[in-house]
């Protein structure tokens, strides 16, 4: 199990505070809604959560609907911990 | 207070390379320290703290020395037009100079990517430094190389311009004889000397050669904690310095960003009397 917390924390670490995260869902969108997300930071995020969870992503699963909201980066992550 | 001159240094190699040279208003201390600089994006965005942390030693009596790698930067050249041992070249170019400006020990600092050009030089047996402290190394090219791909990939992403797979940038370097990635052109020599270069590789030279510092930044809050990289192996722990420095990740951060705290342990490494 992936705890929300567990992605914001994440998110929070890569963005350097430019999150406003006490008021994030897994509905909050991502990619489009913060400016902060460039490809830089999604690197980043990419290498935190390989990092902290223990996965390695293939390149080819990376895709732009994965950073869509806080959810659909969470249901990635827990996808490829049970895969 | 320091001085600071600017300069055109002649390369042994190919086109002269920019060289900035901060120092104390005192006068020559004899000791030196070179800033060795990151690659690509990374290298834009940590100028500002590499300007910093110059003045910062300068200040503190130390003679300090920025450059601009051939092709980057400030210096001559057009990007992806050099070698991995022209920038090796640079270093030592810029090693000589500071020999013959009067400095007897001579340290270094690097971020990223530049640990892996400085270990390669080091273990190369050109150049001795008393001091070598690298700010979050990249320890394997490979996996650096990987993420310049993934910076593609997420490019396209962050742009909404069409979906790109590793296949498809790996097709791009075939057909263009380079990885473009932020603006930049990464020849495939260079990509090739990249993935080669590893810390794991030279680590027995680097403890043996010099006095290793390693700084590790995490965010406040993180555990601060001192974990060993892998590149160390267990019988050299006693031999590398690692230090975990709770400070911004600033050449990841989209607006110029300073890390007050990583500024302060490293001049305080340097001008640490033992």
């Amino acid at each position: 199990m992936v705890a929300l917390e567990q992605v914001l924390d994440v998110l929070a670490e890569s963005l350097d505070g430019a999150l406003p995260i006490n008021e994030l869902n897994e509905e909050a969108p991502l990619l489009g809604a913060i400016p902060e997300l460039d490809s830089m930071a999604i690197v980043g995020i990419i290498t935190s959560i390989e990092e902290r969870f223990g996965i390695i992503f293939d390149d080819d699963e990376l895709d732009a609907e994965m950073f869509e909201t806080v959810g659909t980066l969470r249901n990635q992550i827990v996808s490829k911990m049970e895969n | 207070m320091y001085k600071s001159d600017f300069r055109y240094l002649s390369s042994s190699h190919k086109l002269p390379f920019f060289l900035a040279h901060y120092s104390p208003e005192t006068g020559n201390s004899g000791k030196a320290v070179i800033l060795v600089p990151p690659f690509a994006e990374e290298l834009n965005r940590s100028k500002r703290m590499y300007v910093l942390c110059a003045r910062q030693l300068a200040a503190a009596g130390m003679e300090v020395y920025c450059f601009d790698f051939v092709g980057t930067g400030d210096s001559y050249g057009e990007w992806g037009s050099f070698s991995w041992s022209d920038w090796q070249q640079n270093l030592a170019d810029v090693y000589r100079h500071i020999k013959a400006s009067g400095s007897d020990e001579i340290s270094v600092i690097t971020l990223r990517l530049g640990a892996l050009i400085v270990s390669d030089a080091i273990a190369a047996g050109q150049l001795q430094f008393d001091k070598c402290l690298f700010w979050d190394p990249v320890e394997d090219g490979e996996i650096y190389v990987r993420q310049l791909m993934r910076l593609k990939i997420a490019a396209a992403m962050s742009e909404d311009a069409q979906a790109l797979t590793t296949k498809d940038v790996m097709a791009d370097i075939e057909n263009h004889g380079f990885l473009e990635v932020g603006g930049y052109q990464i020849t495939t020599d260079l990509l090739d000397s990249i993935r080669q270069a590893k810390l794991a590789k030279n680590i027995d030279t680097l403890v043996s050669a010099t006095q290793l510092h390693w700084m590790v930044l995490k965010n406040t809050g993180q555990s601060s904690a001192v974990n060993y990289p892998p590149s160390v192996p267990e019988a050299l722990h006693n031999q590398v310095n690692m230090h975990t420095v709770q400070d911004t990740r600033f050449w990841m951060q989209q607006e110029v960003t300073i890390a007050p705290v990583l500024l302060d342990k490293t001049a305080e490494l340097f001008t640490h009397v033992e």
